[in-house]
This record gives structure tokens, C-alpha cells and sequence, in this order.
């Protein structure tokens, strides 16, 4: 069956997938669930040639497996590390990826890594600077790149734009994708004090091609995308309307911390198609 | 062969391991697994105001001023102490419930504790050892000393823990058995390195077989990318298998001694060596042509009973379990 999907590339929509981890591996090697699809951290299969390379080769040969990294950095002022962007195109020529990702923020400077999404400061600045980054990381891989929209704890004082402004011109001025983390949001609005609401409304539409969703910490003070335990309703309820908007997308679910098997880790995914039939059209 | 009295004479056969996915690790991830503790976090009245006008720094000026904050290794607050003096202005501001420093604290946590569950992936045994031998420092502090000296400049995280052990070596503050931690350390870094080795081909026993004896002195044999041979100042590798066997450990007295981390397939294996083998295995893969290691081999072993029997049975197992990659 054909999914709906509303992206201007025609990617296909690859209905609900799972962060592959290898906390899984087993279950899924024995079994093969019908899962729709399997999102992989790229850096967790480059600079190793070993069993985690072979297991992913299996999975490949089974799955549609997306590329999602978290080192690309394509918003720090160092320059592009074309070593990584050649490794990272042949692992997604390897698995034969549908589209590769990353995150909105840079990981380190002055050739110093912190390992961490850090927020870029939204500014004008860094809107061009991204933009000449991400036509160049295209180049490089032959293909839109997808950025994510990270969670955030600290805004700058300089900041000009919100993050969705700043998202939608990227896409725009760079021609790239977006995936959308409906989590991030939640999270983010909490930290930030925005109306998620708002944020839907500035996201172009046309661009999403994947949606993130995931379990977070609440702390009181601040929420922390910890990748932990159950979706909560708030997020279960965005990503309803973000899917409907952009017309379907492919769903994921990522579960990082504490991480439960494969089957109540799946079931947890599946409430994805709840959520998006639970949706009632209000916008 | 580990703990027996006459190594010398033992098979070297495989005796440890069989590992396949303890070693398999999410390095890399959007999250530590740790979080930070609500408590480290001073939370401030909604609608705080800004105490500075904005820097009109750079984003490269930014990036380096945020850096220097996250990555301070006493605190956001001694990071922002340093790094106030580069930049003039307010650069973060205030979040409805938490002060800019309260927020930065997240980031700050977040980088130490994950280098730190790195390092913690890679070095468990050494982990164990902190604790249990009685040292002033636990191996979270170590690890906060390596990642301050050492912070990572490579996109992956899966090479991080290659300085660990010559780090602790050359640690100058007082630790006890730190030369036994190092060399603990190599061990667990050999066997990291082996998990992630490319899978090459390796020598066909079959073609060995072929090739005309008259030629075999000439020989030279490249090792496999998946093998490692250790030699430490300790005998680590029969306590690091107390330790995986949840066995009494026993701290062993100095001692030279030389263990093979390999793979077969995707599985781990050491291999304690003799001094003979060692020396042996040591000139083969140095690219010795074979009749000057085995000539070698005899003089050291010229006491040993049945020495030509005994190599060519080692020979074998060397080959079969995939030490060597090719010939020449």
C-alpha cells in the first residue's frame, strides 16, 4: 500500500519505523517484524568494520534504513570535514538510504567536539552561513539533506528570528528537507515559553519528509529530551497535526534510555497511527 | 592456557572470550544516558530581564565563548568567568523558569557525561578495578582528567578512548596500581580496536599447504587486522577473565607477559602466549621471513622438548584462528 506523502521530492512516506539499537539486534534478527522501517545514528556504522557494519547489512537487505547522524555540525564556523561527508555518502550508498539526516546546531569549534547538539543562535549570520553549508553538504552527497529541529535549553541574547523563521528560510535559501521532531517541539516551547501552535504554523510543509517522536524528562524548571519511557499525550497530539499538514510523512520513534524490548519498545510506536486518527482537523 | 605453571609448554589455544555482542555500543546518540540532576540547576522567576545588552559577536565568536563554558571542567560558572573576559555583552539570556546558567548547566552536564559513558563503554574492567582497589580517585574523576587533556577533535567517538591508557601511564599525580590500570586499559582498548577491525580475508590454510616446501623459508606473513599482540608489565589477561567471570580476583605481582586480542568471524578471543610464542608470533608479524623467527625461536626454546612438533602445532592454530592475513 501506497502512503500519502506530501513532500515536494516525492520521497515515500515509509509508514512507522523504530531507532534501530542494538539492544534489538537479536529480536529482530530472529523474527524480521513487519516494521515499516529502521532509522540508524550513522556515526554508530562509520570507522567500524566490524559485527555492527554486518548486522546493519542484514537489516538493509530486509528494511527501508534511513541515515540519521549527530556529528555533521552544519552550523559550527569550522570548516566541513569532507573525510566524514564521504564516509557518511558511502554508508548511505551502502544501505541505499532514501534520504539522509542530521540536526540544526553545530557540535563543536575550533576543531574541538563536543559530542552534543548545540543551539545556534538565530541570527542572520548564521541563516547564511548554514544555507552555504547545507548546498555544499548536498553537493557533496547527492541528495537533500533532512535537518532536524533540535531540542534547546538557552537562547541567545542576539537571536532575531524564531527557530521555525529560521528553519523555513534555511529550506528555502538552501533547498533542503526537514525532519520534524515533534518531541523537540514540545520540549523546546517548554523551555522557551513559545505556543507550539506557533511554531506549527511557520513550518514550510512541503519540506517535511519524517517526523521524531520520543519520550522526554520533565523536570519543572525545564524539560530534557532524554529519550526515555512513553510519548506523552502533548507530543502524541503534535505530531496528529503535524502529520495531517504535511499531508503524511514517515513516523519514528526513538527510545534511547532505559530501553525496553522489542515489543513494548514497537507497541510504543504504533500509537503513532492513534495519534494520527485521533487527529480532528482542527488546525 | 591462562594461570597454568608451564606456559612455555602449553597449547596456544584459545581459552578466552567468545565475545559477540558485549562489545556493541551506542556511542553516538542524541542523549547521554545520564541526565543532569534538577538539583545542580537553580531555577529563576519567569520573565527575568536581560542584564546586558546582546554581544554583537561573530557566530565563530559565540561558538568558541559557548565552548569554553560547557566544556570548563570545574563549572558553568568558572567557565563563565573565563570566558567573559573574550567577549563583551550578554550572550544567552534567561529562560521563563531557569537562569542562562542554569540552562547552560544542561550542556555542560551533557558533554562530561557522555564522554564519560564513552570512556565508561570502553573501560569497564578498569572501572570495576577503581573501585575495588582502594585508590583515592574513582574512574569518573580519572575520566574527567583524561577528557579535559584529552577533548575529542573527531567526529566519532569510536577512536575516543585510544590515548586512555598511555594517558594513564604517564599520569604524574599519585595512583595507585596505576601501572596495572594501564596496562588493564591496553587490554580493553586492543580488544575495542579488534571489534571494530575491517573483516578481510585471511590466510587459506589450504593455500599454506600448497606452497612448496623448499620455498617456506622465504616466507613472510602479514597479520590479519583483527589480531593484536599485547605485551604489558602485568598479567592482565587472567584477571580481566576473573573479572568476567565474576571470579575472586587476585592482583598479580609484575610480570612481562603477552596476550593475542582476536576475532574469528565477529567473535572476541585472547590468547595468553608464552615468551616463546610471543617472541615467535612478534618476529612473524614484524615481517620476518620464517626460517629467521623459527631460527630464533629454537635458540630461545633450544630447552624445550618436541620444540618442532610443538611450533607446527601452534602454527596451525595460529592460522586457523585468523591471525595472519596473507603471504608476503
Amino acid at each position: 500500500m501506497t502512503l500519502p506523502a506530501g513532500n515536494r521530492w516525492k520521497l515515500p512516506n515509509l509508514g512507522i519505523g523504530l531507532g534501530l539499537r542494538t539492544t534489538h539486534y537479536r529480536d529482530i534478527l530472529d523474527s524480521w517484524p513487519e516494521v515499516g522501517w529502521f532509522e540508524v545514528i550513522s556515526e554508530n556504522y562509520l570507522e567500524t568494520a566490524g559485527r555492527p557494519l554486518h548486522i546493519l547489512d542484514r537489516i538493509a537487505e530486509r528494511y527501508p534504513v534511513v541515515l540519521h547522524g549527530v556529528a555533521m555540525s552544519i552550523g559550527s564556523t569550522d570548516p566541513l570535514n569532507i573525510d566524514y561527508l564521504s564516509k557518511l555518502k558511502n554508508l548511505k550508498n551502502r544501505v541505499k538510504a532514501p534520504w539522509v539526516s542530521d540536526h540544526l546546531c553545530w557540535t563543536g569549534v575550533a576543531g574541538k567536539n563536543s559530542h552534543d547538539l548545540l543551539p545556534m543562535p538565530l541570527t542572520a549570520e548564521a541563516l547564511e552561513h548554514t544555507v552555504a553549508r547545507v548546498r555544499a553538504v548536498q553537493d557533496i552527497l547527492e541528495c537533500p539533506l533532512m535537518l532536524e529541529n533540535p531540542s534547546t535549553y538557552v537562547a541567545f541574547a542576539a537571536d532575531q528570528m524564531s527557530e521555525w523563521e529560521f528553519l523555513s528560510q534555511l529550506c528555502e535559501q538552501a533547498d533542503c528537507g526537514l525532519l520534524l521532531d515533534v518531541n523537540n517541539i514540545y520540549v523546546s516551547s517548554r523551555n522557551h515559553g513559545f505556543n507550539p501552535g506557533d511554531y506549527l504554523a511557520g513550518i514550510p510543509w512541503d519540506r517535511v519528509v519524517q517526523f521524531h517522536t520520543a519520550g522526554h524528562t520533565d523536570n519543572g524548571t525545564h524539560c530534557v529530551d532524554t529519550h526515555i519511557g512513553p510519548v506523552r499525550a502533548e507530543v502524541w497530539a503534535l505530531l496528529g497535526e503535524a502529520w495531517h499538514r504535511a499531508g503524511g510523512a514517515s513516523v519514528l520513534l526513538e527510545w534511547d534510555a532505559e530501553i525496553p524490548d522489542f515489543a513494548t519498545t514497537w507497541h510504543e510506536a504504533l500509537r503513532a497511527e492513534d495519534a494520527i486518527a485521533a487527529w480532528n482537523g482542527r488546525v | 592456557m591462562s594461570g597454568t605453571p608451564t606456559p612455555v609448554l602449553a597449547r596456544p589455544a584459545p581459552n578466552a572470550g567468545g565475545d559477540e555482542e558485549l562489545f556493541e555500543r551506542e556511542r553516538a546518540s542524541a542523549t547521554p544516558r545520564a541526565t543532569s540532576p534538577v538539583s545542580a540547576i537553580s531555577p529563576v522567576p519567569a520573565g527575568a530581564s536581560r542584564a546586558a545588552p546582546a554581544t554583537d559577536a561573530t557566530l565563530a565568536a559565540m561558538q568558541r565563548w559557548f565552548m569554553t563554558v560547557i566544556t570548563d571542567p570545574d563549572s558553568v560558572a568558572h567557565g563563565l568567568a573565563r570566558a567573559q573576559r573574550t567577549l563583551a555583552g550578554q550572550v544567552v539570556v534567561d529562560g521563563p523558569s531557569l537562569h542562562a546558567a542554569g540552562c547552560l548547566s544542561v550542556y555542560h552536564f551533557a558533554y562530561h557525561a557522555r564522554l564519560v559513558e564513552c570512556l565508561l563503554d570502553d573501560f569497564p574492567c578498569v572501572n570495576y578495578l577503581c573501585g575495588e582497589l582502594g585508590g583515592e580517585d574513582s574512574f569518573e574523576q580519572l575520566a574527567r582528567a583524561y577528557i579535559h587533556a584529552h577533548p575529542s577533535r573527531h567526529p566519532n567517538l569510536n577512536g575516543y578512548g585510544a590515548g586512555f591508557a598511555p594517558w594513564l601511564r604517564r599520569l604524574r599525580r599519585p595512583l595507585l596500581h596505576r601501572a596495572l590500570l594501564a596496562d588493564i586499559a591496553s587490554l580493553e582498548w586492543a580488544l575495542v580496536e579488534v571489534l571494530h577491525a575491517e573483516a578481510a580475508p585471511i590466510l587459506d590454510p589450504q593455500a599454506l599447504a600448497a606452497i612448496p616446501m623448499e620455498k617456506w623459508g622465504g616466507l613472510r606473513l602479514q597479520p590479519a587486522a583483527t589480531v593484536r599482540l599485547l605485551t604489558t608489565a602485568y598479567a592482565v589477561n587472567p584477571l580481566y577473565q576473573a573479572w568476567r567471570t565474576d571470579e575472586p580476583l587476585v592482583i598479580p605481582p609484575a610480570a612481562v607477559a603477552t596476550v593475542a586480542v582476536y576475532r574469528e568471524g565477529y567473535s572476541l578471543w585472547r590468547m595468553d602466549c608464552s615468551p616463546l610464542t610471543a617472541g615467535l608470533l612478534r618476529d612473524l608479524f614484524a615481517g620476518r621471513p620464517l626460517e629467521v623467527a623459527l631460527a630464533r625461536c629454537a635458540r630461545a626454546g633450544s630447552d624445550v622438548p618436541d620444540l618442532v612438533p610443538r611450533v607446527m602445532e601452534w602454527f596451525r592454530t595460529w592460522v586457523a584462528s585468523g591471525f595472519f592475513a596473507r603471504i608476503g
